[in-house]
């Protein structure tokens, strides 16, 4: 009976410690877990911008601007509070459109963002297209996109 | 040497019966669900037709973390109160999990090529499922490493419960960190997100690969039991 | 019917999904249940080949568990 007890409890002294350390770890290297960056930190004075690396937010409205005969594309990616110009020479995804979530991979060269990769990104709702469009007419979905907007779903893809 | 087999064999007694009932849930639950996602239920309003990968991706990954959550409390149980039924559990089940992990990770990728432009990154949800495949592959390596099947299963029991730390992570990585994968849909605070027409063969499919995890669980775990009576008459002709 | 097959044009993408899980989840059962099979026919025989020791060896031939179940 003892032993069993003294087994018991280094297995939950184990985990515990276990879990602490793995937190710990997670907790120091945010920075690198971090699959993008948002526009707002882009922005920020303190971003280092020599090196490659990923932008995330919504593709801007009315800023997707594809040049004529070509794969050539630019657009500015907007995380409601700052924006970041990006340019594009590539097939997009088909999720692809204004106020879908993306996630783009490059560098920043004179303000520009030069992209290499354009992912899509999109939200944890799934609908019919009539419903959609119902929520739409309703003004329903602006509601939506509120609730979401204030869980700080925006950087993570949420739609417009 | 014979009390340590009283328990598998209520067990056997008990499960039995199940197993066809098992089976026969698996086929209604999965037929309704194939149904309902290939034929009844609506393309996505941005997905389109992709959606229905969802019927089978979202639960074989709903299968491969839960089916890791009972080996680690399986393996628990058989290392602090050494009970031979839970050792055995932990064993038969890795292979079920990691079939199942793997599926998430496949359809999962056909996913990912159309909607979000690639097969795969190095996400924090994808990272951290793909670790959860290496640990299922790391501990069906570590029980046959061993001459001793003991110290197999002792050896393969801490990794299960060290690396049972990854499901929360799993879980919850769409939430801590920025990840192309989209966050939680049906299980989290403020109900699903789904349409109901989605919600239904997701959640059909869900209960029959639950009920498939019960039969082929049951089968595996009666096999394990008959296989340690055979190492016990082995055991007994070897000694005289 | 070819609009079904077709899924929008993303057959290539689904069809492979449903296809794969059908083959794994199909193929582990029917591992599991050969292997089980072969346990219960082996164990069958050697407990047979035990005979003399077993009361109920008749019964054991065509039931595992249950001469397990006599043992314990």
């Amino acid at each position: 009976m003892k032993r069993k007890h003294k087994r018991l409890t280094f297995v939950i002294v184990a985990l515990a410690l276990l879990g602490a350390a793995v937190g710990l770890v997670l907790f120091a290297f945010t920075d690198n877990i971090v699959f993008f960056h948002s526009p707002t930190e882009v922005n920020e004075d303190a971003f280092r911008t020599d090196r490659r690396f990923r932008l995330g937010g919504l593709v801007e409205e009315g800023s997707v601007v594809k040049e004529q005969g070509t794969v050539k594309v630019s657009f500015r990616i907007t995380d409601l509070a700052e924006s970041v110009p990006v340019t594009y020479v590539g097939i997009l995804p088909d999720l692809f459109r204004e106020g879908q979530g993306v996630v783009a991979e490059g560098r920043l060269e004179n303000g520009i963002f030069v992209a290499e990769e354009v992912l899509a990104k999109h939200d944890e709702n799934y609908m019919p297209p009539e419903v959609a469009e119902s929520l739409k007419a309703s003004g329903k979905w602006d509601e939506m996109s509120e609730t979401m907007k204030k869980q700080g779903h925006v950087t993570k893809g949420a739609t417009q | 040497m014979f009390h340590r087999f009283a328990n598998p064999n209520r067990f056997l007694r008990l499960t039995r019966p199940l197993v066809p009932w098992a089976a026969g849930l698996t086929i209604v639950l999965i037929g309704a669900g194939l149904y309902l996602g290939l034929f009844a239920s609506p393309a996505d309003y941005q997905q389109g037709e992709t959606v229905r990968i969802m019927y089978v991706h979202v639960p074989s990954a709903w299968m491969a973390m839960f089916c890791y959550s009972g080996m680690a409390i399986a393996a628990a149980i058989g290392m602090i109160w050494k009970h031979p039924l839970a050792d055995l559990t932990a064993k038969a089940s890795a292979p079920v999990g990691a079939a199942f992990c793997f599926l998430a990770l496949f359809t999962g990728s056909l996913w990912g090529k159309p909607m979000w432009g690639t097969y795969w990154v190095w996400d924090a949800r994808l990272t951290s499922m793909l670790v959860l495949f290496f640990l299922y592959l790391g501990y069906m390596a570590l029980i046959n490493a061993f001459d001793d099947p003991e110290r197999g299963i002792r050896a393969a029991s801490i990794l299960v419960l060290v690396g049972a730390i990854n499901v929360p992570i799993i879980k919850f990585s769409v939430d801590w960190w920025n990840t192309l994968h989209q966050p939680a849909s049906v299980v989290k605070m403020g109900g699903p997100s789904i349409d109901p027409s989605m919600l239904w063969p997701l959640l059909l499919m869900a209960l029959g690969f639950t009920t498939y995890y019960i039969w082929v669980i049951l089968v595996r775990i009666h096999t394990e039991i008959l296989d340690s009576k055979i190492r016990a008459i082995r055991m007994r002709q070897v000694q005289g | 019917m070819s609009d079904f097959f077709s899924m929008g044009g993303y057959a290539a993408f689904i069809w492979p999904c449903f296809g794969v899980t059908a083959v794994v989840l199909v193929a582990l059962l029917v591992i599991s249940q050969r292997r089980l099979s072969a346990s219960r026919r082996l164990l069958d025989s050697l407990e047979a080949a035990e005979g003399p020791r077993r009361p109920r060896r008749a019964q054991s031939a065509k039931n595992g568990e249950t001469a397990g179940e006599a043992q314990a």
